[in-house]
């Protein structure tokens, strides 16, 4: 298995482009120009030098740790990076479940802290990062997965820690993300019976007022309006 | 002058003396408070907001009077009537003087204590009949510590029955001429005033209304007028209270100035304010004790009761009979009793 | 009827989001027996702005708005985060002089939105004096934020590089005056709470949690610190000057809701150390570093975490070039916190929620975004 493989679109595009020339964001595709943040304007821009995370060197405990996953994992089933001398490791989703328990329960690593689980749409794939921390060893790791928009599902890691619950029904309502395995995915922060995953990319900014469905403008059928309408009897 | 005739006038004047210092108190807590907290208080409503109580009065009165449309109605909206009407009830037998007083009951004592323990009802209606489950836990909760209560609260007392032998209020004053009660039965007093806390569910002990959890408890629901009446109720209840641990503990209006028993209209003027200044330094030291103190559970309220003042409160009626019969110096038992159950509390609430 | 024929069933009770104890728009729905609760099941999202993708749709340095009114009790160290995320991804230093107002006024605000706490812990527990005299402190350390950022809560004040004005004149006097005021009132509302017995009684034991499951929960801040585990980003993770500074981090060891209070009570004093260290060091000199004409960073991504006065506060920065940042996640620990909060309330009663809810220290802006 190659790091190329590690994208779920490898077959849309040609293999040998490298994940961190995506990243990078040159060129935008057809997809990306409608995202807001992939203005034109900004299209145009060649990056003049290495971004700063890339200058920094690895740190010790990013290259200790890097020995430890290639030895657990092998070499080929992880795509190896350094943002700001810290370790980003990108893992197959299938495997994702499994590095972190690993991580969790190898003394090495030992991740007890899950910091933060975050998902982003890159419009061609979601991420969905995991950084995590060790609060005995003070060392971290960036983890991440890709997954594809077609088949966009990941394995819960709430058995790992028990604090990915909300994080991760949080990334399910809006990125529409299948969080697998996850015992109580229901919508955590928008209204009830909306229907709409507003961190992706496609989904427009609306502003406030304009009529869009899924939004409730109308309380006619609530309870609470029934109650009043009925003059109080039921 | 027919009897009832002078009853009715009499009852009139108080109901009118209620009202009045109802809303000295209620003026009088938001003063306090607010010297307590820093702050000024009312200030706008006439001088340094005298007239803040009859502004809050008229627009109490003239609000609308909602009730909940599932509400059992009649016990919802009798209910703060029920509170009202015993904590009144009470002011039938207390003695401002040796001759003001509605009526003088010979078993004032036991009357006021048989009243005293009736706005539990009107409680339990509140939270029942407003069909809302924060009034239903808060009369719940009033019921529970009203009842606990009343035990300690009536045991403490009958020492003081016991040494003067007599359940009439004004012999009891005028039996405190040397030597207030207070000093014959500390503990008793400590027991009363810690139970009468609990009764009137003050601070630390407003958990039935704890504004934090419930809301309000069993007035959650109630607005206007309704609302009202139970605020009346909650002051009156103070006066009364207060009232009586000042009568039966505190000397009344004849300690320490044996003079003010005389019949002349001075001094029986003279009595009165001096019944009434011991009667709002006892509310002012309820009303800091609220500035100070945070709520109890309801749990620890109860284990309070059950397992500390009712233990005590016969500990001291048994000294106290012990010393009708073998002569006063076990009074001193009683002191002894009374640092016991100081150095217990102290060590209950160390142990945690 | 015999006994055993009475059926009796669990009540719940709906808390919030109106509430005021809930301090804000929380809810959580409480399965009770009697008084005691068997469980309970928080909601969130009725303060959802959107943060995150408004956040997408606006240039770098507007995002700071909206990042005020996450944690609107803690405007300066929100923005703290965000800032230190967005000049690592520009490559940009700030300037010297930058780094110690950013200091001052993130523990400035440590120390107000801790008193606001306290206040709100207090009248949790029934007493209202407390939340009095916290606003009485609160409201010195507001008008030095008002002198310094022109806003009393909504500050918008730092910006890459440094900050958007120089400290007013005198300022340095006045916030050591300041800081001698607070540190007597926050002597008075010790003596007022801390040893007060009923006050312990209602604190002592409730909402314990073992550090392990705060862990598991990613719980941070004085939840973690309470439970015995010393970690804070101030120290484990030094950013900014923190790493110059001397103070101490407390800790207590028994995870309950008294413990937590006593350690944000800790935490105000070693505040007013760092400030006062602050005001010794800080030098003269520009308030803004060199800093490009656009704020437009490089691609790449950035992680950082910074010691708000809830926790554990973390901003995922993400460009992809131009102006506007492609994702901007926070990491907002009360959001974390709060999950911990259905295994605290296990076997507690009623009146104890609102207790262990008030030791939480939630601010639904952060929680929601």
């Amino acid at each position: 298995m190659t790091a190329e493989e590690l994208r779920p679109e490898a077959s849309k595009e040609p293999a040998s482009q490298p994940i961190a020339d995506e990243v990078k964001g040159e060129a935008p595709s057809a997809d990306a120009a409608q995202a807001p943040a992939a203005r034109p304007r900004a299209a145009g821009r060649a990056p003049a030098g290495p971004p700063p995370g890339q200058q920094a060197p690895p740190t010790a405990d990013a290259v200790k740790l890097e020995a430890i996953f290639k030895e657990i994992l092998g070499e080929q089933a992880m795509k190896v990076e350094y943002n700001f001398g810290e370790l980003v490791l990108t893992v197959l989703p299938e495997q994702i479940l499994e590095v972190c328990r690993i991580g969790r329960t190898d003394p090495r690593l030992d991740f007890n802290y899950l910091r933060s689980l975050s998902g982003v749409d890159y419009v061609t794939h979601f991420e969905v990062v995991y950084h995590l921390y060790s609060l005995d060893k003070l060392h971290k790791i960036t983890l991440k997965t890709r997954i594809s928009h077609e088949e966009p599902e990941v394995d819960s890691v709430i058995s790992v820690w028990s604090g990915a619950d909300w994080h991760e029904r949080e990334l399910a309502e809006m990125f529409d993300i299948n969080v697998k395995g996850h015992p109580n995915l229901v919508p955590l922060l928008l209204d009830e019976g909306v229907d709409e995953h507003p961190l992706l990319k496609s989904h427009p900014l609306v502003p406030m007022g304009e009529d869009r469905p899924g939004v409730i403008t109308d309380l006619g059928e609530s309870d609470w309006m029934g109650y009043r309408a009925s003059g109080g009897k039921e | 002058m027919p009897a009832w005739i002078d009853a009715a006038i009499r009852v009139a004047i108080m109901l009118f003396f209620v009202f009045n210092i109802v809303m000295v108190l209620i003026y009088m807590e938001r003063k306090v408070l607010a010297h307590i907290q820093q702050r000024l208080g009312p200030m706008r409503t006439g001088f340094h907001g005298i007239l803040q109580s009859p502004a809050d009065a008229i627009k109490l009165m003239v609000k609308e009077d909602l009730a909940p449309s599932s509400a059992d109605k009649w016990v919802f909206r009798s209910a703060p009537y029920l509170v009202f009407v015993p904590i009144f009830m009470m002011f039938v037998a207390i003695p401002f003087s040796s001759s003001v007083v509605i009526r003088h009951l010979d078993m004032g004592l036991f009357y006021l204590v048989a009243f005293s323990s009736l706005s539990i009802v009107g409680m339990l209606m509140a939270g029942w009949g407003s069909d809302n489950k924060y009034a239903l836990l808060g009369g719940v909760r009033a019921a529970a510590q009203l009842i606990s209560y009343e035990l300690p609260l009536g045991i403490s007392i009958l020492g003081v029955a016991l040494l003067t032998q007599s359940l009439r209020l004004g012999d009891i004053a005028s039996a405190q001429y040397p030597l207030p009660f207070i000093f014959a039965q500390p503990l008793g007093f400590v027991i009363f005033i810690t139970a009468s806390l609990a009764e009137m569910s003050r601070t630390p002990f407003d958990i039935p209304v704890a504004e934090s959890e419930l809301v309000g408890g069993p007035l959650v629901e109630y607005s206007g007028m309704r609302w009202a009446v139970f605020f009346l109720a909650e002051y009156a209840n103070l006066v009364a209270t207060s009232a009586i641990a000042v009568l039966i503990f505190l000397g009344g209006w004849s300690w320490p100035f044996y003079a003010l028993e005389g019949v002349g209209w001075l001094m029986q003027i003279l009595a009165v304010a001096w019944f009434f200044t011991k009667v709002f330094a006892l509310i002012f030291v309820v009303f800091w004790l609220r500035g100070t103190l945070p709520r109890l559970r309801i749990d620890q309220l109860m284990t309070f009761a059950w397992k500390l003042l009712i233990p005590f409160s016969f500990v001291n009626l048994l000294l106290t009979a012990a010393a009708v019969i073998y002569g006063t110096a076990i009074l001193a038992l009683v002191w002894v009793a009374t640092a016991c159950l100081g150095y217990t509390v102290y060590a209950y609430a160390r142990s945690r | 009827m015999a006994l055993d024929r009475l059926q009796t069933v669990d009540m719940t009770i709906n808390m919030g989001p109106q509430h005021p104890s809930t301090h804000g728009v929380f809810r959580m729905v409480l399965r009770v027996d009697g008084e005691r609760i068997l469980d309970c099941e928080p909601y969130i999202g009725y303060l959802h702005r959107g943060f995150e993708k408004l956040s997408e749709n606006e240039n770098y340095h507007t995002v700071l708005i909206h990042l005020d009114r996450t944690d609107y009790l803690a405007g300066f160290c929100n923005e703290m985060a965000y800032i230190i995320a967005l000049e690592k991804l520009l490559g940009v230093v700030p300037s010297e002089r930058a780094e110690y107002i950013r200091v001052i006024m993130c523990e400035l605000n440590r120390i107000a939105s801790h008193m606001m706490f306290y206040g709100a812990l207090g009248a949790d527990a029934g007493a209202l004096t407390p939340f009095l005299y916290a606003f009485r402190e609160r409201e010195r350390l507001q008008g030095l934020f008002e002198a310094v950022s022109g806003a009393r809560m909504m500050f918008f004040y730092f910006r890459a590089g440094g900050v958007r004005i120089d400290l007013p004149d005198g300022f340095i006097r006045e916030c050591r005056r300041v800081l001698d005021a607070v540190k007597f009132g926050i002597d008075e509302c010790d003596k007022l709470l801390t040893n007060n017995e009923v006050f312990i009684s209602r604190t002592k034991g409730i909402g314990a949690i073992s550090a392990a499951a705060a862990i598991d929960y990613g719980c941070s801040g004085p939840i973690l610190r309470a439970c015995g585990v010393k970690e804070d980003v101030r120290r484990s993770e030094p950013y900014s000057i923190y790493d110059r500074l001397d103070f101490d981090i407390p800790v207590a060891y028994s995870g309950d809701t008294y413990d937590r209070y006593v350690v944000r009570m800790e935490e105000m004093r070693q505040s007013i150390r760092i400030v006062e260290q602050c005001l010794d060091q800080i030098p003269d000199g520009p308030f803004m570093g060199k800093v490009p004409r656009f704020i437009r960073p490089e691609p790449g991504e950035v992680y950082v975490r910074t010691e708000n006065p809830r926790g554990d506060y973390g901003i995922y920065l993400i460009s992809r070039g131009g102006d506007y940042p492609y994702r901007v996640k926070l990491r907002s620990p009360c959001f974390c916190n709060l999950m911990a909060l259905r295994e605290m309330l296990k076997d507690c009663y009623i009146a104890d929620s609102v207790m262990v809810l008030g030791s939480l220290d939630i601010v639904l802006g952060e929680v929601d975004r």
